[in-house]
């Protein structure tokens, strides 16, 4: 059985890594060399991003904006998963309605804030109903529309993080509890010494996994600012390939996210790794 | 039971936040359908009023017989559907044979994992410029099939189908495997006849997941389909181009695929949601 | 079900969708024509080419897209290949896009040439060769809101103390493409400058002129592209801008023209009054499947008829102008009055990175506060290696 099956599992990992090397990877290689090539092998590209203030703007918003976006749907992802896990009977209705968001293509969901926050959207549309003062929420540059972006951005997402923390929840054994619940612990130090604690792994991993995605957001700030709102080094990619029309100068601006993702996204992964060594010590 | 982070007879100040949390839940998602919705029947004059309208006062189908009257609207539902079928077939085939190999060996499981953790982190941007040169120079940038797009959503979606298959091949018993090899079948055949039928559940997971990742991903479809559109650059267009009505149509029409399987699966696909997307 | 059969379905499935897909590849009683319409105009250039489709028995495929996509589809189609028949191309495009076409003067006959002035087949006339046919020519007029503006401004003081008065109703296209230079050059122009001498001091007097106007704009002209601005002004959030013709027909076709909004004369300046001549023009790409069946449908274009057809049932105002007295002279009122004002924007190749420049030092005025003279001088190259347009920006006669 080994020599054969052995050569069996060779083809079956070389073939899917293959391809998806080739249709991946490859091509985001050719683009570093490409990015290179400005009237010849130099710098020149680069050169370019890095007098644009715009280009400035955008990888401070890189990192502003994931990192918002983090918070919100990890603060709004674990109470939904507190409040659907704890209660006795279980509303189907509730968790179909909390998923949906994730359901729903993305598209769709930003269209909608479009509708929702635009200056004269739903939204402002029922503040002013109330007589208050109708707000900014998309202004080009403004600390509103990055948290509007912030918001729209995790929403749209913490149905996923719900539904980790919640698998993570629910591998907490009820005798923890219990002995908690004996020892005369309350609601609130329950929740810090027992849940927590236990949730930690499961909160370190969906982190890790959500922010590196949090930090390739491209489509909720094209569709919901444009490209000049809030920008960030995405759409500023993609506003130099599709505006600008220049391929070079747009790959060099891609380089430098993908450099960022690499780093903090192998940071995280390595942080990862001695956080479950070290807590596995402690167990 | 398991899970319980704090007893029922937690003070009614919990039961209330719960109650406001929940309600909140489903705010959240029926309100956003019901403003497509009355976007998608009602006049535009009507929806550009201000203040906003929030009950239809004249309804119309104009919206959505344009969605199927206009030409290029019919071919690009065609194309999504084309291309989420092709590609969620590529990705399941590679991505079992993958997550198959991942569970029987810890130098496949390494090597895959590898491969699919350094795949993830390439952001969507720095592939699509490039990858739309080459295959430019292959010719299928842009095609009217869609053949292009669907090679890439497959390469996206095998480190989906293998994660949400591995648990399955993982938990198959080596015993019945050996069993097989001793009555002289093949590792293929025993992986056709054996493993696959145990694991079907998970394949056919996999393939809705899939099918409904290609079905909604916009950024490769934006950059790698320019003139041969599929539905989620079309209704970004029909959006910035002020047309909302037709737009709100689009959008409904869009989401139906998501949304029947979420419901009509409902708590088993929450498992396999978060298999697949725990990566 | 048995997985095998799953995926002996599925792949069923997948090669029945691909077998479709290559039907819907360009059939051989087919074209496809790439143009820059919004989707209820390219419905009713679906229902307008139906005589040219029973008469040669052909399907026009209607592909509606942005000019830079479109050009970019053409420049992939050129290098290898690709399945555009006839593209629709801004002006601004030909210099640049002339290499990715075919020539058309065995196409175009004298009775043809008539239809449009010389200075609209010069445009489209590159080294002798002719690239490209007039399609719709468009020049820009002031959108206003009638309601809440009823005497629109005049002249540039009649502008600013509008905007002065009605903070955040003026709205300018910001965004990192062209529409902010098409928007801003005729300040230039009407203060005595030009786009081939930024340093002018016309041009500079128009930039500040503009940077006056920035605090008072409506906030989102930073991202503001044709339609955005033109969805604002149908909402009602901006009261004044300024557009092409297919906005004073999509304002109409959602029943806001004539009603609320009008189109009037861009503001006088200095120098007189100056509007950027813009529009499509067709083009057959290199590497097109079916080029002669793309001639014909331009010999079928190129006639009196089909062209006043075409500005009928397109409400495309500018390659014929309405009649007087009808309902359509009203809306396009302000078009008609600029269109004695017309000026071309340089064919020279490297348009595309003038207006680059251009755009930039508009950008670093309206929202930066930059002072004109650095805002030039940051943003353009030196006077040496800057493109070398002729002072060709004179009025063209339409």
């Amino acid at each position: 059985m080994n020599a054969a099956a052995k050569k069996l599992r060779t083809v079956f990992v070389l073939a899917p890594c293959v391809f998806m090397t080739a249709m991946l990877l490859l091509p985001a290689l050719n683009g570093l060399v490409l990015s290179f090539d400005h009237h010849g092998p130099s710098l020149g590209n680069y050169r370019i991003l890095l007098g644009d203030p715009m280009f400035w703007r955008a990888l401070a918003n890189n990192l502003l904006v994931p990192f918002g976006s983090v918070i919100v749907e990890f603060a709004l992802g674990l109470a939904l998963a507190l409040a659907l896990t704890a209660p006795r009977k279980r509303s189907a209705l509730i968790e179909t309605a909390a998923i949906l968001p994730f359901a729903i293509p993305e598209i769709v969901i930003l269209t909608l804030a479009r509708y929702i926050f635009m200056p004269r959207g739903y939204l402002n549309g029922a503040i002013a109903m109330t007589g208050m003062h109708a707000l900014p929420w998309l202004s080009p540059r403004s600390s509103l529309a990055m948290l509007t972006v912030i918001f729209v951005d995790a929403w749209h997402v913490t149905p996923v993080v719900m539904l980790m923390l919640m698998a993570g929840l629910q591998a907490i054994p009820a005798e923890l509890y219990e002995a908690a619940r004996l020892d005369g612990a309350g609601t609130l130090a329950t929740f810090r010494f027992v849940t927590i604690p236990m949730l930690m792994p499961a909160i370190v991993g969906a982190l890790i996994l959500r922010g590196i995605d949090a930090l390739r957001i491209f489509s909720t700030v094209l569709v919901l600012t444009g490209p000049e709102g809030v920008p960030v080094l995405s759409t500023y990619s993609y506003s130099l390939w599709d505006d600008a029309q220049k391929p070079q100068e747009a790959m060099a601006a891609s380089m430098i996210l993908a450099l960022m993702v690499t780093l903090i996204g192998v940071g995280g992964l390595l942080f990862a790794r001695r956080y479950s060594r070290d807590n596995g010590a402690l167990k | 039971m398991n899970g319980r982070a704090g007893s029922d007879t937690a003070g009614p100040g919990l039961a209330a936040a719960r109650y406001v949390l929940n309600a909140l839940v489903v705010a959240g998602g029926v309100l956003p359908l019901y403003i497509l919705a009355k976007q998608s029947v009602t006049p535009e004059l009507e929806t550009f009023a201000w203040p906003p309208h929030w009950m239809p006062h004249r309804l119309t189908i104009a919206h959505f017989a344009s969605v199927f009257e206009v030409s290029e609207l019919r071919s690009a539902i065609l194309r999504s559907l084309g291309v989420a079928a092709i590609s969620a077939a590529i990705a399941i085939t590679l991505g079992a044979m993958l997550a198959y190999a991942m569970s029987r060996s810890p130098i496949t499981r390494s090597t895959g994992f590898s491969t699919v953790s350094g795949i993830r982190l390439l952001p969507m941007i720095t592939v699509a410029i490039p990858l739309g040169i080459i295959l430019a120079t292959l010719g299928i940038y842009d095609s009217p099939s869609g053949i292009g797009l669907a090679l890439v959503h497959a390469a996206i979606a095998i480190p989906t189908a293998a994660l949400t298959m591995y648990a399955s091949f993982a938990a198959i018993p080596l015993e019945i495997e050996e069993a097989a090899w001793i009555d002289g079948a093949s590792p293929l055949r025993i992986f056709l006849t054996v493993d696959l039928p145990i694991a079907r559940t998970a394949i056919a997971t996999a393939l809705i997941l899939c099918f409904i990742l290609s079905w909604d991903e916009f950024g490769f479809a934006l950059l790698v389909q320019q003139t041969n559109r599929t539905l989620p650059p079309l209704l970004y267009y029909y959006t910035v181009f002020g047309n909302v009505g037709p737009a709100s149509a689009l959008a409904l029409l869009m989401m139906i695929p998501a949304v029947c399987v979420v419901v009509a699966l409902g708590s088993s696909l929450r498992g396999a949601l978060i298999a697949g997307t725990s990566r | 079900m048995h997985p095998l059969t799953t995926l002996t379905r599925s792949l069923a499935l997948a090669l029945g969708m691909l077998l479709a897909g290559c039907r819907a590849a360009p059939a051989p009683g087919q074209i496809n024509i790439a143009l820059a319409v919004f989707p209820d105009e390219a419905a009713r250039y679906d229902t307008f080419v139906a005589d040219f489709e029973s008469q040669h028995h052909v399907h026009v495929n209607v592909l509606a897209q942005t000019y830079p996509d479109i050009l970019q589809a053409m420049r992939v189609q050129a290098a290898s290949r690709g399945s555009l028949d006839l593209v629709e191309l801004d002006l601004a495009m030909l210099g640049e896009a002339h290499g990715y076409a075919q020539p058309l003067d065995s196409v175009v006959s004298p009775s043809a040439r008539a239809l449009f002035s010389n200075e609209a087949w010069n445009a489209a006339t590159i080294d002798r060769r002719l690239y490209f046919i007039p399609h719709r020519l468009m020049w820009q007029a002031m959108i206003y809101n009638r309601v809440e503006v009823p005497n629109p401004p005049a002249t540039w003081n009649d502008l600013e103390s509008f905007a002065r008065e009605h903070p955040g109703r003026l709205a300018l296209k910001g965004a990192r493409y062209e529409g902010a230079v098409c928007d801003v050059m005729p300040f230039v122009w009407t203060a005595g400058g030009s786009e081939c001498a930024p340093d002018s001091a016309g041009s500079l007097r128009a930039l500040d002129f503009i940077r006056q106007l920035a605090p008072v704009l409506n906030d989102e002209s930073a991202v503001f592209r044709e339609m955005s601005v033109l969805e604002a002004q149908a909402r009602g959030s901006v009261w004044i801008h300024f557009n092409w013709p297919f906005a004073i027909a999509y304002l109409h076709s959602k029943g806001l023209a004539p009603n609320v909004n009008l189109s009037a004369p861009i503001p006088a300046g200095p120098d007189g009054r100056a509007t950027p001549l813009g529009g499509g023009y067709l083009a057959i790409p290199k590497a097109a499947p079916h080029a002669k069946l793309a001639a014909e449908f331009i010999q079928y274009l190129l006639t009196a008829d089909v062209q006043s057809k075409l500005s009928r049932e397109l409400g495309w105002y500018g390659s014929v102008p309405p009649p007087m007295g009808s309902e359509d002279a009203q809306l396009y009122a302000g078009y008609v009055a600029m269109r004695p004002f017309v000026r071309a924007r340089p064919t020279v190749d490297c348009y595309a990175d003038l207006s680059d420049q251009w755009r930039r030092a508009i950008r670093a005025v309206l929202f930066d506060d930059a002072a004109p003279a650095s805002a030039i001088a940051s943003n353009f190259l030196e006077a040496a290696d800057r493109c070398d347009c002729a002072e060709s920006s004179s009025r063209t006669q339409l």
